[in-house]
């Protein structure tokens, strides 16, 4: 849509048929004895003859600056490239620190910025993409994983059997770690309740998993899905299911899933080393607004001046 | 060669004079007339208007009357010499680069002070351009003609001729019997100069008239695509031969009846030809009067 613009470009000939000046008559050679001919009208000379020739300078750079501003248009300027993943570090003083740790995806949207040729290196932990990215830049990936941060997440068990539940939340290890709370608080991410009685109200957790159906006898309305049962109330999201505690490690680990693939990102994962080829037929996405302060600058100068050689030839 | 019509494009008048006269050894009128000069030929009783220094003071004493010394070899006539110098007379030959009209004029009018001077008579310069009419009195002598020919040759053309009455208030000098030359393209017809000129004849002055054209206007023969101004006039023309071919005629026509109707003779020259040539037609034609 903003390339549209640069049909408009014509308009920077306004200036110079303005400040084009037609000579007003033929130049007519003196005859002593012209009182004996016909007289004729006055004929316009098509001479072409320039006036403030600075004034009409200045004034086809400030529309062709206004078409250009509008237009927006995106120059190929940068060269060869090191991007910076938040995460990693590079000594190169020209390196770009790239806003996420989707490096890839923010070079898809800038890529036309990169001269034909341009190599990009990316350092830091770059994150997977789910597919083979496609670019018309050979991109490096310098990828690099960081320490794993550690997370803990804590569970209130209230229950009369607690034994299963505290084993299966000993059998996890990974980046997460669970912390068994005596009784439930503030901090509580997940309560079990196993009890037939009602919670009090004040009891609450973003996550219930009720064994002991009784409590909440409105949970077995709830419609199954994936042998759980689920609903929202005033405690916060309730779930229930026939076959808890999960009997094996199978069914332990598609509990956790579905948890954690509901309520929690997924961490990221660091894409391995490699090179991408550059693919001349990859799309090329455009982002402008890169010149736009520039021209915008540019276009206030313009008209100041202009303003100012105006003023001074009127004067 | 320098007797040829690209003479008169030369500035130094002297050389034009020099070699337009030579060979062309006699005067414009009979010069065998009383009046100032050297060889005394008789006293004659003193008139109102004659020069005090050629009262005989002597005679004065012994008569008690003024008396006039009179000599053979001068005489009385004086020649003025009347340039038009307004902007048509820059008309340029089509022909011959840098020769104009009033280059022309110049030239004959020089040639024609320059004999003047040889015979002994008074001449004078009376210069018409730009509204304004300069008269170089009438005098005698090597002085006068290196006088006048300065004049002539600042005498650039411009401008219009002095309107009328200007022109009828610088008409003192005709009060002695004059010979009187101008020079003209006479494309204003009646105009001050004509009306000066028809005034002076019939004061019984010996006027003569140098009509000046150029062969391209003679021929009719100009770019006939060209636009083209009138110097002394305003708006623009456009060439049609027929049509200036007949105005042309139309006018000059009227010019001569007029100028034979109140006895002026009129040579019309073109300045293309040699000036020796015109000159001699002019005096040719000064000697049948």
């Amino acid at each position: 849509m903003n390339g549209l613009w640069w049909w408009a470009l014509p308009v920077v000939l306004l200036p110079v048929w303005w400040h084009r000046q037609r000579r007003r008559r033929v130049e007519a050679a003196p005859l002593a004895t012209a009182r004996f001919l016909p007289r004729s009208a006055p004929r316009q000379l098509r001479a072409w003859r320039w006036m403030d020739v600075l004034l009409l300078l200045v004034r086809c750079l400030l529309l062709a600056a206004l078409v250009a501003w509008l237009a927006d248009p995106v120059i190929a300027w940068r060269g060869d490239t090191v991007l910076v993943v938040p995460g990693g570090a590079s000594a190169d003083k020209h390196a770009i620190e790239v806003p996420t740790n989707d490096a890839i995806g923010w070079l898809r949207a800038r890529e036309a910025q990169w001269k034909p040729g341009a190599r990009i290196t990316v350092v830091g932990p770059q994150m997977m993409a789910a597919v083979q990215p496609h670019l018309r830049h050979q991109v490096e990936l310098k990828t690099s994983t960081p320490p794993v941060a550690m997370q803990s997440r804590h569970v209130a068990i209230v229950s009369d059997n607690p034994a299963p539940w505290r084993a299966l939340f000993g059998a996890i290890d990974g980046p997460v770690r669970y912390v068994i709370d005596p009784a439930p608080s503030a901090k509580t991410d997940l309560i079990i309740w196993g009890r037939p009685a009602t919670p009090p109200l004040a009891l609450r957790a973003p996550m219930w998993w009720i064994v002991n159906q009784a409590a909440f006898p409105e949970l077995l309305q709830a419609p199954l899905v994936d042998g759980i049962q689920s609903i929202e109330n005033e405690y916060g999201r309730l779930w229930t299911s026939a076959s808890w505690p999960p009997q094996d490690a199978d069914a332990a680990r598609m509990l956790f899933e579905t948890w954690h693939h509901q309520y929690y990102a997924p961490a990221p994962y660091v894409a391995p080393q490699q090179v991408l080829a550059a693919d001349p037929s990859a799309p090329l996405h455009i982002q402008g607004g890169a010149l736009r302060d520039k021209l915008l600058m540019a276009l206030v100068a313009l008209f100041a001046l202009e303003r100012s050689l105006a003023h001074v030839r009127q004067r | 060669m320098l007797a040829s019509s690209a003479l008169a494009r030369t500035a130094n008048l002297d050389l034009v004079i020099r070699h337009v006269l030579a060979g062309l050894g006699h005067g414009i009128h009979a010069g065998a007339e009383r009046g100032a000069g050297v060889e005394f030929s008789e006293y004659r009783a003193y008139a109102p208007g004659d020069e005090w220094r050629r009262v005989d003071w002597k005679l004065l004493a012994r008569a008690d009357r003024y008396y006039v010394r009179e000599a053979e070899r001068d005489s009385h006539v004086a020649v003025w010499l009347v340039l038009d110098a307004t902007a048509s007379m820059a008309e340029p030959s089509r022909s011959i680069d840098g020769l104009d009209k009033i280059a022309y004029a110049r030239a004959v009018l020089a040639c024609i002070g320059a004999i003047a001077q040889r015979q002994g008579d008074a001449f004078g310069l009376v210069v018409l351009t730009d509204g304004r009419t300069s008269v170089t009195p009438a005098a005698r002598g090597p002085r006068q003609l290196h006088r006048i020919l300065a004049q002539l040759q600042q005498t650039q053309p411009v401008g219009l001729l002095p309107d009328a009455a200007a022109l009828r208030s610088t008409l003192y000098f005709a009060r002695s019997p004059s010979l009187i030359v101008a020079a003209s393209d006479f494309l204003d017809w009646p105009s001050p100069l004509s009306e000066a000129l028809l005034r002076l004849r019939h004061m019984r002055h010996d006027v003569r008239a140098l009509l000046l054209q150029t062969q391209a206007e003679c021929d009719a023969d100009f770019a006939s695509g060209a636009a083209f101004r009138d110097p002394e006039g305003e708006g623009m023309f456009g060439f049609d031969r027929a049509v200036y071919a007949a105005a042309r005629d139309t006018h000059f026509d009227t010019v001569r009846a007029h100028s034979r109707q109140h006895d002026v003779p009129m040579l019309a020259a073109r300045i293309e030809q040699a000036p020796a040539e015109v000159l001699r037609a002019l005096l040719r034609q000064a000697g049948r009067r």
